[in-house]
C-alpha cells in the first residue's frame, strides 16, 4: 500500500478557511499506517517530522499532565493518534487529554472532540495550528485548545465559547481550566523547567 | 538588580504578567527622556530594540490602509510612537491604533482613552509581550479589537473583546470585516500580495 495516487496539499499561508477537498475518512483509512498525514477539510495535509525542540516540549507537557491523569482519572495521548472529528476531518494533535467522562470515546482511534487539544507550534506548522486547526477545533466543540510556542516561550489557553475560542489568561501566574479543573499549569515554571532540562545542542 | 539601577526589562520573555506590579508610575514615565523609547507595563519599563525592516514594511502598508479607512470614516488612525495611558502603571505605544469618529479623543501630548482598535506587529523578541502581557492589558483596558500580525507566518489574528475577554475571530473570507467597526475591513490576500511585491524588489531578501 502506498501513498501514490493521493494528492497532498499545504495550506496557503494567508488563505481564509478553505473549501472542502475531495477526500473523506474512507480514503484516509486506506493510507498506510504511520503516515504523518491529517485530513483537514477533506484535504490530505502532510507534516515533516517535528524538530527536536518540539518533541522535547511535547514530552514535558505529557509529564506535566500526568498529575491530571492521576488525580482525576483522565488520560493523555501523544501524537501520532487519530482523532476523528467528522468524515472530512481526522487530525493528529500533538497531545490530547480526555477527562473521565470522555473515556468512552476511546477506541482504536479517538472518536469526537477530546477535552483538551494541545498543539506545539513549529515553524512549518504554526500557521496551520493558529488558523486552520484553530477554526476546526472551535467548530468541532473542542472545549479547550492550548497553543504552545517553544521559540517564544508562550502557552496560549483558548476556551471554547459556543464555537469560538476565547483567550483565557492565568490568574496570579497559574492557569486553571474552568471546564476541566484538573488541568493546571504555571507557565513560568513550565518554561523554567524546560530551560533547565533542555539539552544544549547546536540550536 | 540593585536598587540604584533603573529597572528596564529589555526584550526578556515575560511568561506571565508579573505577580507584583513594578515600582514605576505615570509620573516617573513622564520624567523620562524621549530616548530610549520605553513602554510602561504594570509598573515596569519595557524597551524594544529597533524593529526589523519587514516589521516596518508591514507597518507602513497598514498605516496607508488605516489612514484611508480613517479619512473615510472621520476616525483617527496613527502609527507608533504614540503614548496611550491605560492606567497609572501602564503606558503603551501600540504599532498602530485607531479611534472611531464617535470616540475621537482630543489631540494633545498623549491619549488617555483606549483606542477602538490596536494592532501589534510581532517581532522575534516580542512574541510574549504582545501575545500574553499586552493582550491582558488591552482586554482590561477595554480595547474593543486587537489584531496581532505575525510577519513570519503571514498571519493576522483578529481578537474581539466580548465580556472583557478576547474572542478569536474565524477567518472565513478573504476580506476580514470588523464586527463592531463597519469602516474597518481588510483584504488579506491583497494585503500580503502588496507586502510580497515590496519584498521582491529587495534583492537581498529571499522572496517567501
Amino acid at each position: 500500500m502506498s501513498t501514490a495516487g493521493y494528492e497532498f496539499t499545504v495550506f496557503d499561508r494567508y488563505a481564509p478557511y478553505s473549501t472542502a477537498g475531495p477526500y473523506t475518512a474512507a480514503d484516509y483509512w486506506r493510507l498506510p499506517e504511520g503516515e504523518p498525514v491529517e485530513l483537514i477539510q477533506g484535504r490530505l495535509v502532510m507534516s515533516p517530522a517535528p524538530i527536536s525542540l518540539h518533541q522535547f516540549v511535547v514530552r514535558q507537557l505529557s509529564r506535566w499532565l500526568e498529575s491530571a491523569e492521576e488525580s482525576a482519572g483522565g488520560v493523555v495521548y501523544i501524537s501520532p493518534i487519530d482523532v476523528v472529528l467528522d468524515d472530512q476531518n481526522i487530525v493528529q494533535p500533538d497531545l490530547i487529554y480526555l477527562a473521565k467522562d470522555r473515556l468512552d470515546q476511546i477506541g482504536d482511534r479517538i472518536e469526537g472532540a477530546p477535552s483538551l487539544v494541545i498543539e506545539v507550534l513549529s515553524p512549518s506548522t504554526a500557521n496551520r495550528d493558529r488558523q486552520q486547526k484553530l477554526q476546526l477545533y472551535a467548530r468541532h466543540s473542542v472545549p479547550e485548545y492550548w497553543m504552545v510556542d517553544p521559540d517564544a516561550r508562550t502557552l496560549e489557553f483558548l476556551v471554547n465559547d459556543e464555537g469560538r475560542f476565547v483567550v483565557a489568561t492565568p490568574t496570579d501566574g497559574v492557569y486553571t481550566s474552568a471546564v476541566t479543573p484538573e488541568l493546571v499549569v504555571d507557565p513560568a515554571e513550565f518554561w523554567a523547567e524546560a530551560d533547565r532540562r533542555l539539552p544544549r545542542g547546536k540550536a | 538588580m540593585s536598587a540604584t539601577t533603573p529597572e528596564v526589562v529589555v526584550a526578556t520573555p515575560i511568561v506571565v504578567p508579573p505577580a507584583g506590579v513594578g515600582p514605576y508610575r505615570l509620573a516617573d514615565y513622564l520624567e523620562r527622556p524621549d530616548e530610549p523609547r520605553v513602554e510602561l507595563i504594570f509598573g515596569r519599563y519595557h524597551m524594544s530594540p529597533a524593529p526589523i525592516n519587514l516589521h516596518q514594511i508591514i507597518s507602513i502598508e497598514l498605516s496607508a490602509w488605516l489612514l484611508a479607512a480613517a479619512k473615510t470614516s472621520g476616525g483617527l488612525g496613527l502609527a507608533a510612537p504614540n503614548d496611550v495611558v491605560l492606567k497609572d502603571d501602564t503606558v503603551v505605544q501600540p504599532d498602530l491604533l485607531y479611534f472611531s469618529k464617535d470616540r475621537r479623543p482630543p489631540l494633545g501630548a498623549r491619549f488617555t482613552t483606549p483606542p477602538d482598535l490596536v494592532i501589534e506587529i510581532l517581532s522575534p523578541s516580542h512574541h510574549t509581550r504582545d501575545r500574553v502581557l499586552k493582550l491582558g492589558v488591552y482586554a482590561d483596558a477595554g480595547v474593543a479589537e486587537y489584531w496581532i500580525v505575525d510577519p513570519a507566518e503571514r498571519g493576522f489574528e483578529f481578537l474581539v473583546l466580548v465580556d472583557g475577554k478576547y474572542q478569536v475571530q474565524p477567518i472565513k473570507q478573504a476580506v476580514y470585516q470588523s464586527p463592531a467597526l463597519h469602516e474597518v475591513s481588510l483584504d488579506l490576500p491583497a494585503f500580503w500580495g502588496e507586502i510580497d511585491k515590496q519584498l521582491k524588489t529587495d534583492t537581498n531578501k529571499e522572496a517567501p
